[in-house]
């Protein structure tokens, strides 16, 4: 109360100027409480890679940086933050995610015949899933924000204050949007849209049988698509010329949203992780002159000097590949194996050392895990300076926001990190975090990481029975059972869905979080899933990821 | 193929050990490489007793009995005892592709390019080096009456995939005929529909269809060409990328490679390219060949099959061992292929089947499994046979090549070395050090997330699936 009495008094004062921001404070999920006016002083700000000031002042007004340096003045109005002892950063970017993609909706599906359990899908059902698997590269996720969420908390906490982020289904995954982890509305969050146009080599998996169910064929369907939209441009070039005795063109939004790609004025951003698909790429951007652009590329440095020659941009995963959790330790990995997953954590160093510019994404691990992740990278070669410039200013001119975001200036975007020392050393917290001149609470995790020698994880739930799951798609509710069955300390089970029956390639339990991974056989591919769920007594929650058609919310009963 | 899985470990290890001792592809100080006192299989001109092949420039530069390196500096590598064959064809593989060999989702599918997919790290390549497999077809599947477009490549293991790709290869297109493309024998997937056709005569039907198309597409941008410049409403047609390849076969640019096994189906065909104007360049497993060998040889089309594999499936029942001779005797130009990742790894002991069965003379049989398949692929002006002029592409064997006792040496593509026996065996003991103190370091370090379990990575799609198994729509 105190805070929007003083807010309102603040308006008062400040009179026609201030008037411009009414929006801000009208806004439904705008802090009232926000004076909008910080000065952060005594920290050591680190400005941009390579240039710090060892004691300075930072001004934040209305959402920008509006003063930085040794002698800043702070304004009267200012709440004082001490920064003592503390290290500002620039906000840090995770320039690629998912993040504030709105849940699936529930639609009215399967008409009459309730869920679909293990049984056929109906055929409208079915349409819908293989147009999905396809994706619409019109669709702008700019348009289609989720505000708030736990996952945008939890990046903010890490001290993620900007992220790109892209829809997460089909093959043409629509254009992404830079946006800011503030808790306004979505319109508000956006700093800039369409970034890129974005692509992965997904495919139909077989799903439905529907083309492209092999990765040529979706290659082969994403140049068809391009010679498609060529020809359209040409189609709608001709109207606009002559209007009299030709063909009046169709309207189709999936073939114009790809006309700017192919004039080189929206990016092409394609999600690649191995040098084939990084190659595939390459030769789909060559062959219509588009401006690509490479996420994910972890074995990217096997390509770096192929990378570096074309300038291609990149946005590397620091997800890197890990020993399976559930393997056992006696199972034999192949020396192929052991070498990616020690060389993979050298990339980010390789790819520095030959010139590519690159920018980093969590690739979709937690965000607490993000800057420990890059961590790695630094250890295994890249330096500090190079890692901070990943993830500020390369990150920021990679995504086309340069001018606003990336480095500690006037006039900037005030998204700042206030760290209790350097970012990279281990023992490092995040103290505050700005975004768009808001200051946010630091959520802590609330279980410490057994794997980082916290407390020891709770004894495990037995999982065994039979789960009815409800797997929510955009394409409504798809039911699955799973059946898993304990002997001793082994676990095993089946997952019956609407593709047939299969055993659970693996189980475990840990704690509370059941975990299985599936191969589900599709069309002479396998489709690989992995079910992670928390157990609380005989109800279950948590996601299905099924390779590239994305990851589902489920939520399911142990009927007894 | 199951057993295939249990020497995963010991192949990769094996595969591994050429690019442990920094050789694959190794550059030697001289450009010259001399292998001496071999028994030289030309299998173009005979055999040499106690020849020598000079290599220069990963051509064959001299080939006979007193040819000597003109560079001091020169490797020379002693073959006395040994015999050296051109480096190995197959004419049917599905090696080194990544994800499903068929895109099963239609009959045609022309559009798609076995190129987009080339794995180069596949295990499985090694293997087929350490067979002397120098060279392969690598086809569509056959689970569609026109499947999609093939690409022969040489296994340069170690070299970016761009350098495999045989350049002036023409390309090829992978038919096919008979259970396969009906899908008789395939549940569709639950909520897919039964796909057409379901008969041969529907296949014969889809293919006509697909060049009627095709036909009318070439007319659509004749007709564009002619208006072009003169007629401000002449814009380009739609590009597919589908009856772009079919027109490609009308013009006598691509070649058919295509799947069959019945003489009826044979026959089909080669009435069919008669009829719509187009040639078969091979006819893929063609294991009733036989019956119809002389309209073979006619159509000029040349025979790639098995050299047993009789009565395998139905519609293999009349197979026979003497299929080999028999279309050879007629004047076909056959090759045996392996349709396999582990038989290719043996063509040299396939080879021999057709002497066995037939009498083929040993030169014949060579070719079956080098020059000929050349032939097949239109490659055979630059490798296949050991003359000067071509590729070195060669292969030193311990023993005659179609010796159940022969061991493959070395294998050479173009000059440089890819497979060296020698070097592998010595290699091992390193591996097996890298692996342990690799698995040591791992389980030392706990980094972030290494024993949690964490959503994966959205943009790891799984990259393998289970290669070592048999697709049936091979």
């Amino acid at each position: 109360m105190n805070q929007s009495k003083r807010t309102r008094r603040y308006l008062e004062c400040a009179g026609l100027l201030l008037l411009l921001l009414s929006p801000l404070i009208n806004a439904p999920l705008a802090r009232m409480d926000s004076p909008g006016v910080y000065a952060i002083r005594e920290a050591q700000i680190m400005v941009s890679p390579g240039k710090t000031i060892a004691k300075g002042t930072i001004v934040i007004r209305d959402g920008l940086i509006t003063d930085v340096g040794e002698n800043a003045r702070i304004p009267a109005d200012a709440r004082i933050i001490e920064g003592k002892g503390l290290t500002v950063y620039p906000g840090l970017i995770d320039a690629y995610t998912n993040l504030g993609i709105a849940q699936p909706q529930q639609q009215e599906q399967q008409r009459g015949g309730g869920r679909a359990q293990g049984a056929q899908l109906s055929p409208e059902a079915q349409q819908s899933l293989a147009e999905a698997a396809l994706g619409d590269p019109s669709d702008s996720i700019a348009d289609d924000l989720r505000p708030g969420g736990t996952a945008i908390e939890d990046a903010r906490s890490a001290g993620v204050t900007s992220a790109l982020t892209s829809p997460r289904q089909g093959i043409f995954l629509g254009r992404s949007a830079l946006i800011n982890l503030s808790n306004m509305d979505a319109a508000r969050m956006v700093v800039r849209s369409p970034v890129s146009l974005t692509i992965q080599f997904s495919t139909t998996s077989g799903f439905l049988g529907g083309y492209p169910n092999s990765l040529m064929g979706t290659v082969s369907y994403i140049r068809q698509s391009f010679y498609d939209a060529i020809r359209y441009s040409d189609e709608l070039d001709r109207y606009e010329r002559i209007k009299r005795g030709v063909p009046r063109p169709e309207h189709n939004k999936k073939l114009a949203a790809l006309v700017p790609a192919l004039r080189g004025e929206l990016p092409v951003l394609f999600a690649a992780n191995t040098e084939g698909d990084i190659r595939r790429a390459l030769n789909i951007a060559d062959e219509f002159k588009l401006k690509p652009m490479i996420t994910g590329a972890l074995y990217g440095y096997r390509v770096a000097d192929l990378l570096k020659q074309k300038n291609v941009p990149v946005i590397l995963s620091v997800n890197f590949p890990r020993r399976p959790a559930d393997q056992a330790d006696d199972d034999e990995e192949s020396l192929r194996v052991l070498r990616q997953r020690a060389e993979v954590p050298k990339g980010a160093g390789r790819l520095a050392q030959a010139g590519v510019k690159f920018a980093f994404t969590a690739g979709g691990a937690s965000p607490r895990d993000f800057i420990a992740n890059v961590r790695r990278a630094v250890e295994n070669g890249l330096s500090k300076e190079d890692a901070l410039r990943a993830l500020t200013v390369n990150a920021a001119e990679i995504l086309g926001a340069s001018e606003q975001l990336g480095t500690i200036e006037t006039g900037k975007i005030a998204n700042l990190v206030l760290t209790s020392g350097d970012l990279f050393a281990k023992e490092t917290t995040v103290k505050y975090v700005f975004v768009d001149g808001q200051q946010f609470e630091i959520k802590r995790p609330e279980t410490p990481d057994p794997g980082r020698g916290g407390a020891r994880p709770a004894a495990a739930v037995n999982p065994a029975g039979v789960w009815d799951l409800n797997l929510q798609t955009p394409q409504g509710e798809i039911g699955i059972k799973l059946t898993i069955t304990r002997e001793g300390d082994q676990l095993a089970g089946t997952m019956t869905s609407p593709m047939g029956i299969v055993t659970l390639k693996s189980v475990t339990i840990s704690g509370n979080q059941l975990r299985a991974t599936v191969s589900i056989p599709a069309g002479g591919d396998n489709l690989e899933g992995t079910i992670v769920g928390t157990i609380e007594g005989d109800s279950i929650r948590g996601t299905m990821s099924l390779g590239a058609m994305g990851s589902f919310e489920f939520t399911g009963s142990r009927p007894r | 193929m199951k057993k295939m899985k249990a020497i995963t470990s010991i192949a990769v290890t094996l595969a591994l050990s050429v690019s442990a001792l920094g050789q694959s592809g190794q550059s030697a100080a001289s450009s010259e490489t001399l292998i001496k006192n071999a028994t030289i299989l030309t299998a173009s001109h005979g055999t040499i007793k106690n020849g020598s092949i000079l290599i220069r420039n990963g051509k064959i530069a001299a080939v006979g009995v007193d040819v000597k390196a003109t560079d001091p500096n020169a490797r020379v590598i002693d073959a006395t005892g040994k015999y050296v064959t051109p480096g190995i064809i197959d004419c049917h593989s599905h090696t080194a592709s990544t994800g499903s060999i068929n895109e099963g989702s239609m009959s045609v599918t022309a559009m798609v390019r076995i190129q987009d997919i080339v794995e180069p790290e596949h295990p499985n390549i090694y293997r087929q080096l350490a067979g002397g497999l120098t060279t392969v077809n690598v086809l569509h599947g056959s689970a569609n009456a026109i499947g999609g477009q093939n690409a022969v490549l040489k296994l340069k293991r170690g070299k970016p995939v761009n350098e495999w790709f045989v350049a002036d290869a023409p390309p090829g297109i992978k038919f096919a005929l008979g259970e396969n493309p009906k899908r008789s024998n395939f549940q569709p997937q639950p909520g897919q529909q039964r796909r057409y056709p379901a008969t041969r005569m529907g296949v014969e039907e889809v293919i006509r269809e697909a060049f009627i198309q095709a036909k009318e597409y070439m007319a659509e941008w004749q007709e564009y060409e002619k208006k072009k410049g003169t007629d401000s409403k002449a814009i380009p047609p739609r590009r597919d990328l589908k009856l772009d390849a079919l027109a490609e076969i009308l013009q006598g640019k691509r070649l058919i490679h295509a799947h069959c096994y019945r003489s009826d189906e044979i026959l089909m065909l080669l009435t069919l390219g008669d009829e719509l104007g187009f040639k078969i360049k091979t006819l893929q497993h063609v294991l009733e060949g036989y019956k119809v060998a002389k309209e073979i040889a006619a159509h000029k089309a040349g025979a790639s099959t098995f050299a047993d594999s009789w009565s395998y499936k139905m519609e293999a029942f009349d197979a026979i061992p003497y299929n080999m001779a028999v279309m050879a005797s007629r004047g076909v130009v056959v090759t045996i292929n392996s349709d396999s990742d582990e038989r290719a790894r043996r063509l040299y002991l396939e080879a021999p089947k057709a002497m066995k069965y037939g009498g083929v003379s040993e030169e014949e049989a060579l070719k079956m499994i080098t020059l000929n398949a050349a032939i097949q692929l239109g490659i055979d002006h630059r490798t296949g046979s050991i003359d000067v002029g071509k590729d070195a592409d060669l292969v030193i064997f311990s023993q005659h090549p179609f010796s159940v006792y022969t061991v493959p040496e070395m294998t050479f593509i173009e000059g440089e070395v890819y497979f060296d026996r020698k070097a592998d065996l010595e290699g091992r003991e390193a591996l097996k050090r890298e692996k342990e103190a690799l698995i040591k370091a791992e389980r030392g370090q706990t980094g972030p997330g290494q024993k949690k379990d964490d959503r994966p990575d959205p943009n790891l799609r799984p990259k393998e699936s289970p290669k070592d198994q048999e697709d049936i729509n091979r």
